[in-house]
């Protein structure tokens, strides 16, 4: 909540609350930073951790560097890339992720997610979790993060995972 | 205007050769050590396992003679990997149509601490039915993975920069779809992202079948 103006945010959050029940496409603004279609992985039988993807876009002109990502749903949430070597899969916690001036950077599968462990409780496909980035110098981006199941046959192609 | 509208076709000739050329590198590359122990005098792949069924009823090798299968190791704690080989997997029985019925799919936890019979049975069900989900004791589930030359590896919370003994603790597995044949012996792998296609593909060449083309697929 460093330099992010508190108005904002507010019109992030009403913007949300607003379109939340069709949106497919879910955009927000937060200066000059543009978060697009996030999504968590919905959660069965007692799993303990999910995950949440996004497109984070960067319209200034200097670089935007995600320190952490909280969200009150989860013990731990970190910031993973997914690595894959010698046909070996491991997820490496990144401390800070930068998205270039005038870019993007996409958190999907096979690369960057954010990682919610330690659950305090099951996240349903239809549910919308609070999630909030933190960036350094541009303060904290507020979203609400709808829930879908970790694959349906219908829109994968179209969520490209 | 001659020469450029030659240029167009032969630059896109170039460009289909490179790729080929690059898919060929790549596919040859990603193939594990495991293909080359096809040889008579190397270690096998696959073999006995005794593990545990979503109903808690007790699983060998021998419950799925008759049957290929397709086997996955990894956990329910983990959102990238092994989502993309179950939605792959769930996509190919698809796309598999009659033939599925004589294909196994096994994906086994190699995280039983969190991964009880009831957590992993319900999280395959997300991608198929016919999915089976196994998970055992962690010797059964260690002997499994031994079984198939599978790795896995614990990584602590605290190495994570969490605290020691918080249950946040991820695994390190390999990534490979192990085809085995009727008799439980060992075919070849596809990689964890492999394109249906391709893997329905695979698994029907390797039963000696021909899919239809994708536009009339029987399901
Ligand atoms: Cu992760």
């Amino acid at each position: 909540m460093k330099r992010l103006p508190r108005r904002t945010l507010l019109v992030a959050t009403l913007a949300l609350g607003l379109l939340a029940p069709a949106a497919r496409a879910e955009e927000v603004r937060a200066g000059d930073l543009v978060i697009r279609d996030p999504w968590a992985v919905a959660t069965v039988g007692g799993q303990k951790a999910s995950g949440a993807f996004m497109v984070i876009e960067n319209r200034g002109n200097t670089p935007a560097i995600l320190v952490g990502v909280v969200s009150p749903v989860a013990k731990k949430v970190q910031i993973h890339r997914t690595i894959m070597k010698d046909g070996v899969a491991r997820m490496v916690p990144q401390a800070r992720i930068e998205i270039p001036p005038k870019g993007e950077v996409v958190l999907k599968r096979g690369g960057l997610h954010v990682m919610l462990m330690g659950l305090h409780q099951p996240l349903a496909a239809g549910d919308r979790i609070p999630l909030t980035l933190r960036f350094a110098e541009r303060g904290n981006v507020q979203l609400e993060v709808p829930v879908r199941p970790p694959f349906a046959r219908r829109d994968r192609k179209a969520r490209g995972d | 205007m001659r020469r450029s509208t030659l240029l167009v076709p032969l630059v896109a000739l170039l460009l289909v050769l490179l790729a080929v050329a690059a898919y060929l590198r790549i596919a040859h590359q990603s193939e594990p050590a495991q293909t080359a122990t096809t040889a008579a005098d190397a270690p096998a792949v696959g073999g006995p396992f005794t593990l545990v069924a979503p109903d808690g009823r007790t699983v060998t090798e021998r419950d799925f003679r008759g049957r290929w299968m397709l086997v996955f190791f990894g956990y329910t704690f983990c959102p990238d990997v092994c989502p993309t080989a179950l939605a792959s997997v769930s996509l190919t029985l698809e796309r598999l149509g009659p033939l599925a019925d004589r294909l196994a799919p096994v994906f086994i936890s190699i995280d039983p601490e969190r991964d009880t019979p009831e957590v992993v049975g319900a999280y395959v069900r997300q991608f198929d039915p016919r999915i089976t989900g196994l998970t055992g004791t962690p010797e059964q589930v260690r002997a499994a993975a031994q079984a198939y030359r599978a790795f896995f590896r614990k990584v602590a919370a605290e190495d994570l920069g969490g605290e020691a003994g918080d249950d946040a603790y991820l695994m390190e597995h390999s990534a490979w779809l192990y085809l085995m044949d009727p008799e439980g012996r060992f075919v070849r792998v596809f990689p964890h992202s492999v394109d249906p296609e391709e893997l329905a593909a695979g698994i029907a060449a390797a039963m000696g079948e021909t899919l239809v083309a994708s536009g009339d697929k029987a399901s």
